[in-house]
């Protein structure tokens, strides 16, 4: 009796033993995986805003991109509900420490103030700081020219944001050569809708020469999330000429 | 009930086991420290949209010495990066107009993170990545000029040294997702090495164990 007493409390210890075995190193697992693996941050857009655009990649000496727009009603029936809201038609030039220079024209938060009506604009990051600049109100229909480059290899890597023209800022970067340009709307809330914005005399500065030229071979249309319904239509000439949008149909 | 009490033992065994674990971490680990702070940072303000690690910095190279080979560049592995980070890649970018902007990149991200064709820039500064590039200056850039210029351009940039020569720091905020940046030389070739996750202070350290 006493025997068998004795042998159940070994079996019972074994199964314990065994029991343990499998349940320490299961746990330790779920706990150090819980604190290792990133929480995703639930987002509207992905990235966190919702581009429709196009982007050039993998050409030589990019030392400016231009174009011309023409001004579009981007009114939606919600304006800036949390003070951090905008649609932007606008064009980058992204360096390779990514930093970036942008302009363009826009509707919604911009430099502290709601903006109800479109308004041109500026805004660069550098070494990690951002800035954003209103350039003042801008007619519906109007026509206006955008334009960041460094056209002078020699002045020491200024860039310069030309708007109709006009040298609105002359900025400092890390280089005189770019690795990247985007042309295209930036939406921050996926509840807005704009009407189709045309873009044209899109061109990229390579250096002097080639000097301005269109943009070509390593450019791609990019729809970060079509649900959203931004949009982007490549007309003729082709990536010189391009159309966005957000709801609606796209077309040239 | 002996099951019972041998799973409550165990469950107190592994948070106390976790947190034992947990406290061993150096306190600079890329474990320790928050994702996605850049891209919350990024949610407020205007910036470009996502762009793929080989859109800016170009192809894989299998080694340093294939990449400076095909680069004409003389890039240096650091010998210190801060525990829990590893090199991921090292990419070479190839300036199709003669070589002035030849690229080295090399890419340190958190061990547990994976990065793929589809990674961008984003990404690894919301994993505390650390991403550092060589590239050849500029022949005729006078550099105590356009030192003196980026550094009035850039708020926040000040005057730092690296390997006894003058150099530019830069001191994000981490916690706001604001990148920290330092600039410097080696050579003809211009170093710029930046992290949302780790500070100016921990960048020097990194660029002055590069020789």
């Amino acid at each position: 009796m006493a025997m068998t007493l004795r042998n159940n409390a070994i079996l019972e210890n074994k199964k314990n033993i065994m029991l343990l075995t499998v349940l320490i190193p299961s746990l330790i697992g779920i706990g150090l995986l819980s604190t290792s693996i990133p929480n995703a941050e639930a987002t509207q857009c992905g990235n966190p805003h919702c581009y429709a655009d196009q982007r050039t990649t993998s050409i030589s000496s990019l030392s400016g991109e231009k174009r011309t727009e023409v001004v579009t009603d981007l009114t939606t029936s919600t304006t800036c509900p949390t003070n951090t809201e905008f649609i932007d038609e606008e064009g980058w030039i992204v360096f390779a420490n990514n930093d970036w220079l942008e302009a363009g024209f826009t509707q919604g938060y911009l430099q502290g103030v709601c903006r109800t009506s479109e308004h041109n604009f500026y805004a660069d990051s550098i070494g990690g700081f951002y800035q954003e600049f209103d350039s003042g109100a801008v007619s519906i229909g109007s026509t206006q020219t955008y334009e960041e480059s460094d056209r002078n290899p020699g002045s020491g890597n200024i860039w310069h944001v030309y708007i109709n023209g006009v040298d609105k800022a002359q900025l400092t970067m890390a280089s005189s050569t770019a690795s990247f340009v985007q042309q295209g709307e930036e939406v921050s809330y996926n509840t807005s809708s704009a009407p189709k914005t045309d873009y044209s005399n899109i061109q990229k500065f390579a250096g002097a020469p080639p000097g301005w030229s269109s943009l070509g071979s390593g450019t791609n249309p990019f729809q970060d999330d079509t649900s959203f319904g931004l949009w982007i239509n490549n007309c003729s000439p082709s990536f010189t000429h391009i159309t966005t949008g957000m709801g609606g149909t796209a077309s040239c | 009930m002996t099951i019972t009490a041998l799973v409550v033992v165990t469950l107190v065994a592994a948070a106390v086991l976790s947190q034992v674990i947990h406290v061993q971490v150096a306190p600079d680990s890329a474990a320790q420290k928050p994702f996605g702070q850049y891209s919350k940072f990024l949610s407020t303000i205007k910036h470009p949209g996502p762009i793929p690690l080989s859109d800016i910095y170009g192809n894989d190279s299998s080694s340093i010495i294939s990449a400076n080979q095909l680069a004409g560049l003389n890039a240096k592995i650091p010998a210190y990066v801060p525990s829990g980070l590893e090199l991921k890649v090292i990419k070479t970018k190839m300036d199709q107009s003669g070589g002035q902007s030849n690229m080295v990149t090399l890419i340190y991200a958190p061990k547990q993170i994976n990065i793929d064709a589809k990674t961008t820039i984003t990404n690894v500064l919301d994993y505390n990545g650390v991403i550092a590039f060589y590239m050849k200056d500029s022949p005729d850039k006078d550099r105590a000029k356009w030192m003196n210029d980026y550094i009035s351009s850039a708020p926040g940039a000040h005057a730092i040294t690296i390997h006894g020569q003058q150099a530019i720091g830069t001191n994000g905020v981490p916690q706001n997702g604001m990148k920290s940046q330092v600039i410097f030389y080696d050579g003809d070739a211009e170093v710029i090495m930046f992290s949302v996750g780790y500070s100016e202070s921990d960048l020097i350290k990194i660029a002055e164990s590069m020789r």
